[in-house]
Order: structure tokens, then sequence, then C-alpha cells
């Protein structure tokens, strides 16, 4: 990844202040002009539009709009801007886009979105409000929802490549006096045949700027791709194998000294008196804060800082959660769902009349599941660097969020936004955390009162219990079956909905009546999205709830499954095969179990299969088999690794996953407590991937997840005929 | 060293701008130790090695099993010192660990799990703690996935004795 060199960080400030065109590709008028002064360094260098830039070598330059985490998204939007653009693949460079607001605007999200949105009827309501959050994500630069390549990548950077592909050509016609159509493109290379004429896309980069951009460039066919769905290796991997990857942690700005923090340990109480009489005098020291709501020791070392700190005592003033244990959450839980019955609180979906036909059901199952709040436990500690003077704040760090990052740190430190600039760096795991901004703003409030830059970092105890938690949650079920053991009816009512709206919905199985309400339980905890965000409670509940109906309907979990899809062939197809991967119905040892689930979110649809061996003292996961539908996998080896990555962090809660309060507070400390899933517990994992719609692409980043925990139950299930409706699994025993 | 309190100053300011729902920007106390531009005390470093250590260096490999356990105890050096009075650092310090009892490195902040745990560190308890430590004491900080080898523990168990000088 190129860096952004201080100097034209701070051109990007003046730039954002002028009136920049931003609707690149998609509407008349060249914002290039603008723009060069930010992105062209050096002469002979031009810029071609917003998100390519190609200098007078025949470089060219991808400029992503969205944050590298792990996830390969900054190396497939340029693989999808080369093939588009017909450059030579070994010959481009990845910058990520600048953390100014004009680089991505409301207009162009929507314009770039709505046009091809096809929805069932019963979901608009909800693709109204998924709309919103799409053109909010490219309004804010969010990297998340799984959204990078299906978003940005398929409407932006190929757009993008398109126009700039077409802008060199028009460019070469003109030089070369000969039908724009005549002249082909490959390899960063412009022809025209019957004259013999040929030139690399360099010696065109200046003459391109000044054309007129493309209305409308045309994008390639599925048949004519040559990057495009190809496993072309990502050009992250060699910088993060060698060690060279600049991740945020790793920022070095002069004078830099760094802060040690602890906050309240009830979320909600201020820090109301410090003894730092043994802290003054530590080795390495320099200032000891009482932030109000955390107490910050800045020192010449991390380590110095974070040991001074270790001998702070702090009083803490009262807090409203102060007295709330974790059997006190779920029973308020209790209560509320108690309060709103059968037919109250907030309805969601009301379709048919699911409380008449459950009372004349043939066959009635209910069930309530719980799941408890998770942390995410990026494996790079939380972090930033901060520099507050002058009347500016600058930042290093990496984040899902820089708009929102600047954004809320201007607001925390009363400076207009156009003084806040950010530097984004690689970010050593993201899963949401990195979509809130509570740790920029605290090391821009100590920089601020230090007057010098500070590098803070959060020790593994302070990430452990101070997150911004995924919700725990409690659903209850109804659900009857007529008398030909069809279901018939779905009441489901559920505390806490954030997003994505759809996720406690179920308009892919055929249900007729379906009743789907939810409470809001207010909650002293701070919350933030977690990977795949609400289908990970709601897809556990949702596909747990199924196979128990097909048990109670004495048919195979996969049978009813098919059933209830059988008018979805796309659904279909992805089912069937995990389970012809699995060899469904095979014979297995005793003691060992299968389980499948199958969720469509992010616009993607995941079949999984799990295989379980209950045998031992613990619940091991020997296998998981694993069919994604994506719509067209831009980097089939890339959308593997993630359906991995997915099982391992799925699997990593489902087994072990638990952050609980006592006190208010969370108990939860470090891995010894708070523990990640080991080499020696992973399952084989196979992923097969169909290319359903290549015109409506789903996401990657999210969708391998919520199946898993399901799987794996049903599993644990069919195994031992416990039925496991609390997670995580290592609350329950199976001795 | 200069030490300035600027709590009363401030709180004022905090108490302004505590009006609305954001948390104020500025500390409610500053305590001012030192300022960047002053010399620090330099930390005490590159102390030389200590007689124990330098045994340890000079410990054999394994005359059975052909495992350095030196090289194998790598794996447990990223978090325990083994030198005689060395300090503790994610872990405790292992010199004379065999033979004692768990939990009993004075200094060392353990885990309730292992301080409940009433064992005794013999060969064949440390042996199966290593092979599987979340297994063995469920709650134990030693973040370890184990080592699985037996040859192996082995060869770490013999070097952690040989590097106490017992």
């Amino acid at each position: 990844m190129g860096k952004w060199s201080r100097r034209a960080f701070i051109g990007a400030g003046v730039v954002a202040g002028g009136a920049l065109v931003v609707g690149i590709a998609v509407r008349p008028g060249n914002p290039t002009d603008e723009l060069k002064p930010l992105l062209a360094k050096g002469d002979g260098e031009e810029l071609i539009n917003a998100w390519v830039k190609v200098d007078a070598n025949n470089k060219v330059t991808a400029i992503v709009p969205h944050a590298e985490m792990g996830q390969g998204a900054h190396s497939v939007l340029a693989q999808m801007l080369a093939d588009e653009m017909d450059v030579d693949w070994e010959a481009v460079d990845i910058l990520e886009a600048p953390a100014i607001p004009a680089y991505v605007g409301a207009d162009l999200g929507r314009e770039f979105i709505a046009p091809t949105l096809e929805v069932p009827k019963v979901l608009e309501p909800t693709v109204q409000g998924a709309f919103l959050s799409l053109a909010n994500m490219m309004d804010l630069q969010i990297t998340g929802g799984s959204f990078s390549i299906r978003g940005s990548g398929q409407r932006g950077m190929r757009t993008a490549g398109a126009a700039a592909r077409e802008m060199l050509v028009a460019a070469a016609a003109e030089k070369w006096n000969v039908p724009a159509a005549e002249i082909t493109t490959s390899n960063s290379i412009l022809t025209h045949k019957s004259s013999g004429k040929s030139a690399t896309y360099g010696e065109f980069a200046a003459a391109a700027a000044t054309q007129d951009l493309p209305v409308k460039p045309r994008r390639k066919k599925v048949e004519e791709f040559t990057l495009m769905g190809k496993p072309m290796p990502r050009k992250d991997i060699p910088s993060k194998v060698n060690g060279t990857a600049g991740f945020g942690i790793d920022a070095q700005v002069e004078g830099m000294k760094y802060a040690a923090v602890k906050a309240a340990p009830v979320v909600g109480a201020t820090v109301e008196k410090i003894d730092a009489s043994k802290a003054k005098t530590m080795p390495g020291v320099l200032q000891i804060l009482n932030m109000g709501d955390f107490v910050a020791v800045v020192a010449d070392g991390y380590w110095q800082a974070q040991k001074a700190l270790g001998t702070i005592e702090a009083t803490y003033s009262e807090a409203e959660g102060q007295n709330l244990d974790q059997g006190d959450v779920f029973a308020r839980y209790a209560k509320a769902l108690d309060e709103v019955g059968s037919d109250g609180g907030d309805v969601e979906t009301d379709e048919g009349d699911a409380i008449g036909t459950f009372a004349e059901a043939s066959k009635k199952v209910t069930a309530e599941y719980k799941v408890p709040f998770l942390a995410h436990a990026t494996m790079e500690p939380m972090n930033c660097t901060a520099s507050v003077k002058d009347g500016r704040c600058d930042l290093w760090m990496g984040t899902q969020s820089p708009l929102g990052t600047r954004r809320d740190v201007a607001k925390a430190l009363g400076l207009d936004e156009d003084n806040v600039s950010l530097q984004n760096a690689y970010l050593g795991g993201g899963f949401g955390r990195r979509a809130s901004s509570d740790v920029p703003v605290m090391a821009a409030r100590i920089a601020k009162a230090t007057g010098y830059p500070v590098k803070m970092i959060w020790s593994r105890e302070e990430d452990t219990a101070q997150d911004l938690y995924r919700p725990s949650a409690t659903s209850r079920f109804e659900a009857g079956l007529d008398d030909k053991g069809k279901l018939v009816s779905w009441n489901n009512v559920h505390t806490h909905l954030f997003d994505p709206q759809e996720a406690p919905q179920v308009p892919h199985y055929a249900i007729a009546n379906h009743l789907i309400r939810k409470v809001d339980v207010p909650m002293h905890l701070r919350f933030g999205p977690w990977r795949s965000v609400d289908h990970s409670q709601q897809a556990w509940f949702i596909e747990s709830f199924i196979d128990e109906i097909a048990v109670e309907a004495g048919k195979d979990p996969l049978e009813l499954r098919r059933e209830l899809l059988a008018r979805s062939p796309r659904h279909l197809a992805v089912l069937n095969k995990a389970a012809e991967m699995s060899n469904w119905g095979s014979a297995m040892p005793r003691g060992h179990g299968r389980g499948i689930a199958f969720v469509p979110s992010f616009g993607s649809v995941v079949a999984q299969v799990a295989e379980v061996d209950m045998t031992g003292t613990k619940p091991r996961v020997t296998k998981v088999y694993c069919c994604a539908d994506v719509g067209f996998a831009m980097n089939p080896d890339g959308v593997a690794a993630q359906m991995e990555s997915a099982i391992v962090y799925g699997l990593t809660a489902a087994l072990y996953g638990e952050i609980s309060i006592k006190d208010g507070a969370v108990q939860q400390s470090n891995f010894h407590d708070y523990e990640m899933l080991r080499i020696n517990e992973m399952p084989d994992v196979e992923v097969t991937l169909i290319n359903g719609d290549h015109e409506r692409l789903g996401g990657a980043g999210e969708p391998g997840l919520p199946p898993l925990a399901p799987a794996v139950t049903n599993a644990v299930f069919a195994a031992t005929g416990k039925r496991v409706r609390e997670l995580p699994l290592s609350k329950h025993s199976f001795a | 060293m200069r030490n300035i309190s600027r709590a009363a100053l401030l709180v004022l300011t905090a108490a302004l701008a505590a009006c609305g729902s954001e948390p104020a920007a500025e500390p409610a106390e500053q305590i001012v130790v030192r300022e960047p531009s002053d010399l620090a005390i330099p930390p005490a470093m590159n102390e030389s090695p200590t007689q124990d250590t330098a045994l340890a260096e000079a410990a054999a490999t394994d005359a059975v099993t052909g495992i350095d356990g030196e090289a194998a105890f790598a794996q447990c050096a990223v978090c325990h010192s083994i030198g005689k009075g060395e300090p503790s650092d994610i872990g405790p310090n292992l010199h004379g660990i065999m033979g004692q009892k768990a939990a009993s490195v004075a200094g060392y902040s353990y885990s309730p799990a292992i301080e409940a745990a009433g064992i005794t560190w013999t060969e064949a308890e440390m042996d199966s703690f290593l092979a599987d430590p979340l297994e063995k004491i469920p709650g134990t900080k030693m973040a370890s996935g184990g080592v699985t080898d037996g040859d192996e523990r082995a060869a770490i168990i013999a070097y952690m004795m040989d590097a106490s000088g017992s």
C-alpha cells in the first residue's frame, strides 16, 4: 500500500474546502483539476479520475476508498479496476483514498446503488433502510457491511476503470486521428492495428486527463473478464509476510510519547479521585491524567505508562448499571418478553395470521434461546496516535470509518472537521470494532492535554473489559404445523434489533403466516457492530428453531429446509451442494453428529454442514463443509479465505465466546478467560463457491459466519440428543 | 522533577463543558511529572547475565531423545524467565519451579484457577499440564495450546531442572 505524504495530506484539507466534483464516471464534467494537486506528485504524473492514477512510466495506481483489515478488499478492488481498464496487473499499485469527505458523496452512492436494485416486495421497507445504510457507508467511507466489493467495487471501481480506459482510447484516437472503436487495449497498451500505431497508457496519461469523463462507460460482460473471477495473488501479502506492512500501531511521529489508559470499570461511572503518589515516582512517567471517564498515564515508553497506570488507585462515581449481574440481564429480557406475550412488542413483519394458524395447528413447537455479549478481540490492540496543536488535530491509526472518526474527534475537541486529518493504515483485525471512534477520541483528548504527540495503546485487559460489545439477546418462538406436517405459522419475538433490519426475517422460507416482533431492553454497556452484526444472533435462533421443528415434524433437517426452499432455486442449489459435499445422511460413528444451517445475508447465500465428535469431554468440531453463493466471486481465493476466517471467528464464539457482567463490570480480562480457538481445535474446512448471479453481487466478509453456530449446535443435537438453547457451548456439560 | 497540579482550574473548565452529554475534552486533573524535554532517568539495562542463565545456556541436548531442551523451552521463554532472581514476566519466573507448589512464586499475580489447583509440580504433574494447560487447569492464564510431543515435554522439564541447578 502506498502512503500519503504529509504534504499531500495537508493538501487534502485544502482541496476538501473547495467545491470538488465527486460524481466521477457517472456525471459529465471532469474533476481532475481539483484533485490534481492532491494526488499527482511530480511532473509527468496525471490523474485520470478519482479512483485511478496513471503516471508517465505506465504505472497505474488504484485509489481504493476502503480500509484493508485482512479481508483483501484493497487488492480485489484494484483487480476489478485493472480488468475493466485492461492494465498490466503486475504494474498496478494500490493507494488508500484519503480521508476527505469530498472523495465520496451521497449523490455518488445513490446513483451507483439505486438503478439496479431488485428486491422482493416483502423486503422493500427493509431495503429502503439497507439502501440508506449503503449510501451512508459511501458517504463515510466505511469499511463494513460486507460492502466493499459488491458496492464500491462493482459500482465504483469497475466504472472508474472502464471510464479511464475510454478516456485513454479517446486521447489516442484524437492524436492518431483514427476512430476510437478501432483502438484495442491490453496490458496497459493502446493499439491501432491497421495503422500499426501503438503506445503505452503512460504516453497518453496527460492527454487522457483532458478528455471529458464518459457519462456511462461500458463495463465488461462476464465472458470478457480477464482478471475478475481469477484467484489473483493479493498485493498486500508480501509486506505482511516480510513484516514491512504498516499497521496503525506502527505509527511513528516525531516527539511522540506513549499513553496507557484505564476507564471506569462500570460504563457510565466517572473517575472521582485518583491516588497517583506511586505512579509519579516511576521511571519514564511524564503525565498522569484524570480524564473524567478514564485515567491516562503518559510516559516515554508504553510499558512504563502501563506499569505506572497499574499502581494508580481510583475511586469512581455511582453508575446506573453498577448493581447489574449477568443473571439480571437475562431476567430483564425475560420480563420484557413476558410483558409483550404472543402478539405485543414492535412488529417488524406481520404476514397472514400467525396467531390464528398457531391456535389451530395440529402440532405446536416452542423454544427460547439466549446468546451472550461478545467482544471483538482484534489481534492488533486498539490504538491511535494523535497530535493536537495550533488548532489542528492529526491522527494516525487503522480505522473502518475514517470520516466518522474525523467528525467525532472534531466534535470532541471543538475543532472544525477540516482541521482534523487522518492517516489510515492497515488494520490488524476490525470485525466492526474499528468502525467506532471512541478510541481516537480518547487519544485526541490526551494529546490535546499534553500538547505533544501521543500514541495511546489499550491493554488487552482494557480491550476485553471496555469493548463495544455484540449485544446479548433472548429470542422466543412459536411455530405451528398443520395436519399434513406443513409449517404454517411462525411467531418470533426477540430482544434487540440493530442492523441489518432483515436479520430476524425468514422470507426465503415458504411459511404462509409469520409475525416477527422485537422489544428493546436498555442496558448500560456500549454496543457496536460485530462481524455479521444481528445475523450473528438471529441466524442461530432461526436455524436452531428450524432444526427443532424438523425433529417435531419427524423430518430430516435437510429435508425440511428443502421443502421450505422449494421455490427458491438459487437458495436450494446452495443448500443441496453443502449437503452433497458432506455426504449428508451417511452413517457416522457413535457419538458423532452432523448438523446443517442455511443463512442468506449481506446479499449472499451460505449453507454449512458441521461434523462434531462428542466422545471426549468437550465438543470437538472435526469438519465444516461450506457452500457459498456470493453472486460472482471476483477473487475466488479471497472469498474462500473469508468463509474460512468467518468459520474460525464463528466457532470461537460458539464454543467459548462470553462476556458476562458482575456488579455492572465486565468479568473477563484477557485470553485466559475470553478464549480464542486454538490451532489444534481447528476443523478441516471445505469451501465450494457457486456463481449464482454475476449481476447481483453479495458480500463475503460476513455471510460465512451466521450459519456456523447453528450448524455446530444442530450437530451436537444429532450426536447427543441434547438441544443447546444457550451459547456458548462451554457453558454446557456433555460428560 | 516538577510536580504541578492544575486540578482546580481544570475542574472548572470541565464543569462548564459538562453541560452536554459528551464527555469533556479536558482532563479533570492533570499531573505533569516532567516535560518531554527534561532528561529521564535511564532505566537499568544491559545487566550481565547471571551465572544461572550461563548454566542454563550450557544445558546439554537430551541424551535420549536428541531434543534440545533449551531450544524447546524457547516457546516458554516468550513469557517466562528462568534465571535465578530474574523478575517474573507475563508468566512467573520458573527458577526452581520443579518440586514447588503451584502458585508459589512471590509477587506474581496468579489466576484464581491455578491458586486453587493445589498441586505440586512433580514431573508427572508438569508433564500433564504442559500437554494441555487449559484442559488440566481450566481458567489458567497460561495461553499455550500445549506441547503435544511427550519427548519434547520431557526435554523442557529436564531443561527447567538443569537451568535451576537441580
